[in-house]
């Protein structure tokens, strides 16, 4: 009672004061964000744009305006090519993964399969696993020749022909099915768990069978979700740049991330051209996020949260188990058993032989990682930026959020809009706009410039995570708050940002794995003092051999994996909810 | 014989006892709820009926055939029963027309058929013109009658409701109840209903069965139920009757019992034979409405001269608390000409209407 | 000998060119300078660095180093002069072509983040010469490298990498073996190859170039487009970069590669994969040459690190650990004194006709690189 009456004295003189606050808010906080977005995200696009229409770098004293690199880029037959076959096959990626993803979902979400939390851990640990790394594990074992299985096949069945080909287009799409399934995974599987359970029960009991209902009533009712996990794989697959580059590069499949790559790393670099792709790949992307947004802002209005007591009926697999739990584990074996096979495989041998039997087994090579000096630094830069940049995502995100969707500034559409744009935005294009965006400042060449990259490049996520915890909180609890005499800020504290906890910490945990993960970006803009982890992979790979690559690689999944750990039984955070 | 027979229902999760020992039967043609408080049970029986849950011990026959036995659960979709839920589960990527219809289709049953089958369906809860809207764009109360012409179209042995009314706003409920009652005797679709909220069982069952805990406490019409509770919770849950521990003093002929509550003696009957007893303990329950002021020379059993303590008025009514020697009676008085507070008034308690149960 | 002949603006008599260039380091030293042979002592007396460099250098405390050599040897290799002078150095590694315009970018910025630089294109370097981004710094070791193989106050050669062929003994059959021991390039264009062959982009980097060079460019008349169009024929894996190809070879993936240098080759050998490599007549190579960066954060550290590198110390440390031609005469690698490792194979013969006197053919230098785009339409790569 008396904090009521304490609250009303105090806000009497201020109360003229209050509509002049409310302006003040009104136009400083907008500003000041769209500032920040700006720098952050507009400009390292918008010079993209203008490195399109120049001759050479920006700051190549002959550089001229050209249309050169653009006509080439959108008018002629090769990239017009490529882009058909990246968008063909980026398409075909997500449509697999989105299949495969689906039915794990369904599995491990409706139906009796045992241990469902291992299952569901055993399904998203392909997240640990950087994709460059698994890829580069894939071709250790399947490469046509050489490769582990192939060899293996021929010594035990007498197989002719290599029985799988990582080298080939075929190879390179399944490969970036495997790793985009969690994906997949993850947005199906929160779907299927929001939706009403009487949905289905209606169908059984209008006589409806098992079949009958996941086709006709559970897959229809969560096709938002579907659909917008159809999309963001589409995007991400877009920009994927790691993979076909360590399967073989423009040969097996041509794909606009690598081809980008090339213009910056191969004679004639022409960052014009690496620019012009860029924009065509922006382009492409934006489309893609289009549907994406359009889709998962239908998938929140669908979903029915009913949190009644009941327990879900779960389709009984009998037979089917064995078939079902066979499946996940297959995934699991591609996934991640095999190539992590693979990858001590290769580290504990001297050198890449492709009889087991053969190989020289040695400690070497852990021995020169271990005393190398530039891995030593790169482990420290990598846990100080994974720690770093989730943060300062998070935190700006969170900032965002509250104030688009609480604060409900002016401008909050295209504050929300161009904190999405990101996504559009491939790592390694990206990557190259942050570098001509910070050249000249001090940030240049340190661990900053890899913080900023990844906090712009992930602040979209975590901003849809956060958004929809913010969304979730009934306002009503927010306004007990202040109603019992609470400051704005206070209450925004003590009972806001309590309860979408849960939430940030998932989508720090999100950002923590990308940020060790991340490739494409921190190549373009690693320097002497600055790298990192999945730089000197990519490095060891090109440039050094691949057993250090691959001990690159497991010290990348430690690091993931501790943090995780760390942050599973330490912060109690899941990134699902079954685990 | 019974169109839905339960014997013996056991459904337990681990340690936890979600029902137990649960015996019912349901006749054709005959609406029962199952009625208690969130938690007793209720919904996970009706779930087991359906088929959305396991039991783990009992048997559950539908129209004869056997649906839930040790080792034998015929799944959801083959026992030819419907239901409607709570949250309506009005499928959103459907037309009203394909939700009612997907029951049909599912048969295969042919296109003209299924037409003239939605069409009746659609009429009979007055959803006739919706036909082409999509779920989501209904309101609750139309969403609840696609569930229903969803539920009724397959013509289900039995039709099971799980507290279909309760997340509708109160009028729009009060005018439900009608209609569902209505269209039940209508249809003369054997009926098993799942609610808290007595006065809805009240309205619409034949019978009530009053659960708690996971037991049933007291089946019976609706009427039994509220005159003749068989147990404090009983009275309690159904009607809110005052409710005072007393002592029986003498027993007279034909049940008629006096017992004494503190200093003064109250006469009234025993609510079952069997409960009858010679002396002991007894609960004396009275309804609020049964309390009758009358003239304060008026003489004769059961009459107390009372002190006004507070007056509520409910518009036709006015509920007032009363002092009674030591104790406080609640009572509705004609909202005409109310007693004021401080007041002392005489008031009559027919003995038909004072219940005593010797259940503790 | 050619070496003394490659100065840039000089063209070398052919008739003289084409000998024996490695055999017997100490006969070639001398008839090389036409010195008589220094002993270490009076080489330490002349080529040590001043106390005074030593000091400001250590000063400095760091250095960063570009370079394009395999990572860990790079770093070993450092880590000699880190031991020796307590200043710890900073290695980042790229590719020749990306690494040198970030450079460039870098220093037109004024991002001075770039000490001393190594690449495999002097053209690249005489250019950003001309820019003024290169110091002018001639150390007092470099007087023991080669003539041909520095410019003096520019650029100076670290070491001369010879590029032949290399085989996987396991994927060939016996016969294919002794084929391929008899070091001809025409056993490259064999179709017997298709499929089981791979080689790398000549716009990965300069050593690449500086091969194709030799094939499409230099010797033109010898091979040119007939030559490269066979090879392409093999429908050839072709890599971005060696490491992978290598490494692919050593699995067994490939049958046979080109651009093989005996400092990876060799690397391989070690590790026991089942790899030989001949370097037939005329074997191309190219220079890894060392400048120092104009604005250089670290200039002392730079310098020095530059004397110790073109020192017969500096020279040696590398040979430890790659065995290639070093630039300077009075540097062999000691193994092959000994016959250990390869050397003591019936297999290996050291290149006999090095092909270096390129370095300032119109062709090679030209900024278009034309051969590039030649070899790519070759292979079918846009």
């Amino acid at each position: 009672m008396s904090t009521i009456v304490q609250a009303a004295a105090q806000s009497g003189p201020r109360t003229g004061f209050a509509p002049l606050r409310r302006r003040r808010r009104g136009f400083v906080l907008p500003i000041v964000l769209g500032l920040i977005l700006t720098i952050l995200v507009l400009v390292p696009i918008l010079l993209m744009f203008i490195g399109a229409v120049r001759s050479g770098t920006f700051v190549d004293p002959h550089s001229t305006f050209s249309l050169r690199s653009l006509q080439a880029v959108y008018t002629t037959w090769p990239y017009l090519r490529t882009l058909g076959i990246t968008v063909g096959a980026s398409l075909l990626v997500s449509l697999l993964a989105c299949v495969v993803g689906i039915a794990l979902a369904w599995l491990i979400a409706r139906t009796d399969i045992p241990a469902k939390g291992l299952m569901e851990n055993s399904v998203i640990a392909p997240l640990y696993l950087s994709p460059f790394v698994g890829a580069l594990a894939w071709l250790i074992l399947a490469s046509p020749r050489a490769g582990l299985l192939n060899v293996l096949a021929h010594q035990f069945f007498g197989a002719t022909g290599p029985i799988i080909n990582v080298t080939t287009s075929t190879g390179v799409i399944l490969i970036m099915v495997l790793y985009n399934v969690p994906y997949a995974y993850m947005t199906v599987s929160a779907a299927l768990r929001g939706m009403d359970p009487s949905m289905e029960e209606a169908s059984y009991l209008s006589g409806a069978g098992v079949v009958r209902t996941a086709l006709k009533i559970t897959f229809p009712v969560v096709r938002p979700a579907i659909v917008s996990a159809f999309f963001f794989v589409f995007v991400l697959t877009c920009g994927t740049f790691s993979i076909p580059a360590a399967l073989g590069g423009t040969q097996a499949l041509p794909f606009m991330a690598v081809d980008i790559y090339h213009a910056t790393a191969t004679y004639p670099i022409d960052y014009s051209r690496a620019a012009s792709i860029g924009t065509m790949l922006f382009w492409i992307s934006l489309i893609g996020v289009a549907f994406y947004r359009f889709a998962s802002q239908v998938a929140t209005r669908f979903v029915t949260v009913t949190a009644r007591g009941y327990r879900m009926r779960f389709v009984k697999l009998r037979g089917l188990r064995v078939v079902s739990v066979g499946l996940i584990a297959a995934y699991v074996v591609l996934a991640i058993i095999l190539p992590y096979l693979a990858l001590f495989y290769v580290a504990f041998t001297s050198f890449t032989s492709s009889s087991i039997a053969a190989a020289s087994w040695t400690l070497d090579n852990f021995k020169a990682v271990a005393g190398s000096v530039a891995v030593s630094q790169s482990i420290v830069n990598t846990l100080i930026i994974a720690v770093i940049a989730p943060t300062l995502c998070i935190m700006f995100a969170v900032w965002i959020a509250y104030a688009i969707r609480r604060l409900k500034v002016r401008g909050g559409g295209i504050l929300d809009y161009i904190t999405m744009f990101p996504i559009a935005v491939p790592g390694i294009v990206f990557g190259t706009g942050i570098f001509w965006t910070y050249l000249m400042t001090p940030a240049y060449g340190t661990i900053w410039i890899l913080i900023i990259a990844f906090v712009a490049s992930y602040v979209p996520f975590a901003y849809r995570m956060i958004d929809t915890s913010l969304i979730q909180i009934d306002k009503s609890l927010e306004e007990a708050s202040a109603l019992c005499g609470a400051s704005h800020w206070r209450t925004a504290w003590q009972v806001t940002f309590r309860l979408i906890r849960p939430g940030v910490l998932s989508a720090w945990i999100l950002i923590f794995i990308f940020s060790v993960r991340e490739i494409s970006a921190a190549i373009l803009l690693s320097s002497a003092s600055n790298k990192v982890l999945s730089v000197m992979s990519w490095d060891y790979l090109e440039f050094g051999n691949v057993q250090n690559a691959a001990i690159i690689g497991l010290l990348q999944t430690a690091i993931l994996v501790l943090g995780i750990l760390a942050g599973r039984y330490v912060l109690r955070i899941k990134l699902s909810q079954n685990g | 014989m019974a169109q839905l027979s339960v014997e013996n229902l056991e459904v337990s999760y681990g340690a936890m006892v979600a029902v137990k020992d649960l015996s019912f039967d349901v006749e054709e043609g005959e609406f029962v709820s199952l009625l208690g408080p969130s938690g007793c049970g209720k919904t996970t029986t009706l779930r087991c009926i359906a088929g959305l849950e396991a039991s783990s011990a009992g048997r559950i026959s539908i129209g004869g055939d056997l649906v839930a036995e040790d080792g034998l659960e015929v799944p959801p979709e083959k026992r030819d029963i419907n239901m409607v839920f709570q949250s309506y589960a009005v499928w959103p990527h459907m037309s009203v027309f394909e939700n009612v219809a997907y029951g049909l289709r599912t048969r295969r049953e042919p296109s003209e058929t299924i037409q003239v089958k939605v069409g009746e369906a659609l009429q009979t809860v007055g959803l006739e013109g919706y036909a082409h809207r999509f779920g989501t764009e209904l309101s609750g109360g139309q969403q609840q009658r696609v569930a229903l012409a969803r539920a009724i179209v397959t013509s289900p042995r039995l039709l099971l409701f799980d507290e279909p009314l309760s997340n509708l706003d109160a009028g729009l409920r009060e005018r439900m109840r009608f209609e569902l009652v209505e269209l039940q005797r209508r249809l003369g679709k054997t009926s098993l209903y799942v609610t808290h909220d007595q006065s809805e069982a009240m309205l619409m069952s034949d019978r009530i069965l009053l659960m708690k805990a996971g037991q049933l406490v007291q089946m019976g019409s609706p009427r039994d139920l509220y005159d003749r509770p068989a147990s404090r919770f009983a009275a309690e849950f159904i009607g809110n009757a005052n409710i005072f521990d007393g002592e029986i003093a003498s027993v007279a002929g034909n049940a008629a019992v006096l017992a004494r509550i503190g200093g003064i003696s109250i006469e009234g009957r025993f609510s079952w034979p069997e409960q009858a007893r010679n002396s002991g303990e007894v609960l004396v329950c009275i309804r609020a409405e049964s309390v009758v002021r009358v003239a304060s020379e008026a003489t004769g059993v059961n009459l107390f001269d009372v002190e006004v303590r507070t007056v509520s008025f409910l518009g036709a009514t006015v509920n007032c608390l009363l002092q009674l020697d030591g104790v406080t009676l609640r009572a509705d008085l004609p909202a005409r000409h109310p007693p004021a507070p401080g007041e002392t008034i005489r008031i009559r308690i027919d003995p038909e209407a004072v219940t005593m149960i010797t259940e503790p | 000998m050619d070496f003394q002949r490659t100065r840039a603006g000089q063209s070398a008599p052919q008739g003289l060119s084409r000998r024996s260039v490695l055999k017997g380091a100490a006969a070639m030293g001398l008839a090389a300078s036409g010195l008589p042979l220094l002993s270490s002592v009076a080489r330490a007396a002349t080529e040590e660095p001043s106390a005074d460099l030593v000091n400001a250098a250590k000063a400095e405390g760091t250095l960063t180093f570009y370079h394009t050599t395999a990572i860990d040897l790079t770093a070993n290799w450092t880590a000699n002069f880190t031991k020796k002078y307590g200043i710890p150095t900073q290695n980042v590694r790229g590719p020749s072509y990306p690494l040198w315009e970030r450079w460039l970018t870098e220093e037109r910025v004024g991002q001075h983040v770039a000490d001393a630089i190594q690449i495999t294109d002097t053209v690249l370097i005489e250019a950003a010469h001309a820019e003024g981004l290169i110091a002018d710094y001639t150390p007092a070791s470099g007087a023991g490298i080669r003539p041909g193989m520095k410019k003096e106050g520019v650029w100076y050669t670290a070491f001369v990498n010879a590029m032949g062929y290399a085989w996987n003994s396991q994927r060939v059959s016996p016969e294919e073996d002794k084929l391929l021991r008899s070091a001809k390039w025409d056993v490259l264009t064999d179709p017997r190859w298709s499929g089981r062959f791979a080689t790398s982009t000549p716009a990965s980097g300069g050593s690449s170039y500086s091969y194709v060079y030799m094939f499409l460019g230099g010797k033109r008349s010898m091979f040119g487009p007939d030559f490269v169009t066979k090879q392409a024929a093999l429908n050839a894996q072709i890599y971005e970069s060696k490491s992978p190809m290598y490494d692919r070879l050593a699995a067994g993936e490939f049958a046979l590669v080109d651009q093989a240098s005996q400092s990876d080759m060799g690397g391989l050998y070690l590790k026991g994969a089942p790899i030989r490599w001949v370097f037939p007549d005329p074997t191309p190579a190219n220079l890894t040459v060392q400048t120092i960066s104009a604005k250089a954060t670290h200039p002392n550290a730079a310098r020095l690190f530059q004397e110790w590198a073109m020192s017969h110390e500096g020279q040696a440390a590398w040979f430890a650990l790659a065995g290639v031609a070093s630039a300077r005469e009075d540097t062999v690698d000691p193994r092959k004194v000994a016959k250990s490792d390869w050397y003591k194979e019936d297999w290996y013969k050291d290149p006999a006709d090095l092909y270096i006197d390129y370095l300032s053919d119109p062709g090679y230098v030209d900024p278009a690189k034309p051969i590039i785009g030649e070899w790519n339409q070759i292979f079918g790569r846009s």
